[in-house]
């Protein structure tokens, strides 16, 4: 009785404990950049210089059914110091490099669209300043079902 | 070259107050075809995408963008500036066989 008791104890210990390592990751609750796959890309679009996380914002849902079209928006932070450029990078697509966007005013420095998601992955926002400053903003998106697998749409190589 | 004569869905208001945010947002029809997808023939079909789109307000070229094949098919964008003028938005697409569009709206802009 004791030792079953303490099974259990073990068992829901370790599903918790199994929870709350895990779900926090996958939710993207503590989302931190990783910037790592991105390291060639960034040295093709930017240089030396590597961006840093702020000043930029990116908002996308975490979870998406779908990759095959994808809701994002992204934006300068301060409208008083505006981004001349914003860029927009999927990892683990076939062709990280998404989109790009100059700004001049009376422009806004932000913009929405609907984007193709491979796979889950860091979504990654980089803005470029005139100065030659660079910010980023990353966000985790959980796709439960990429945009090269639905059969609707033909088959994809790679 | 030809010209896309792709509907095109575009919400933009006729007049907007000195001064407040306008936002302009687009729909296309255009399939985004990425290059990667593999056709019932068992070969790839070729890349056929959007390349480029252009705003410009007043004789000012406010935004431009590079669109790539992460783009989802039939294209909705959404920007937005702010009203400083009476003056033409005119947008310009362009897609990589060399097909335009081009739209013109006239923004008037009251005190």
């Amino acid at each position: 009785m004791a030792e079953r008791l303490t099974r259990r104890q073990v068992l829901a210990g370790g599903g918790g404990a199994l929870t709350l390592t895990v779900l926090p990751q996958a939710l993207g609750a503590a989302t931190v950049p990783e910037t790592g796959d991105l390291r060639a890309v960034f040295n093709a679009h930017f240089g030396d210089q590597v961006p840093t996380p702020g000043g930029v914002r990116l908002d996308v849902s975490r979870l998406v059914e779908s990759g095959l079209s994808v809701a994002v928006s992204l934006r300068g932070d301060d409208l008083k110091d505006p981004p001349e450029a914003l860029y927009l990078f999927m990892p683990r697509n076939p062709e990280p490099w998404g989109l790009e966007a100059h700004f001049q005013p009376p422009a806004l420095p932000e913009l929405a669209t609907r984007i193709r998601l491979s796979a889950t992955q860091n979504l990654t926002a980089v803005g470029r300043w005139a100065d030659g400053r660079l910010g980023l903003d990353s966000v985790t998106v959980l796709v439960t079902r990429g945009a090269c697998i639905d059969e609707n749409y033909g088959q994809w190589v790679r | 070259m030809g010209t896309l004569s792709l509907p095109v869905r575009l919400a933009l208001p006729e007049e907007a107050q000195a001064g407040s945010v306008v936002s302009l947002r687009l729909l296309l029809q255009h399939p985004m075809e990425t290059g990667y997808r593999i056709g019932e023939d068992g070969a790839r079909i070729p890349r056929h995408i959007l390349t480029t789109l252009r705003v410009s307000y007043g004789n000012r070229m406010i935004a431009n963008l590079t669109l790539r094949p992460a783009i989802a098919a039939n294209p909705y964008l959404a920007l937005s500036f702010i009203a400083d003028q009476t003056g033409l938005v005119t947008l310009e697409v362009e897609d990589d066989r060399g097909a335009k569009l081009m739209e013109t709206r006239l923004l008037t802009v009251v005190p």
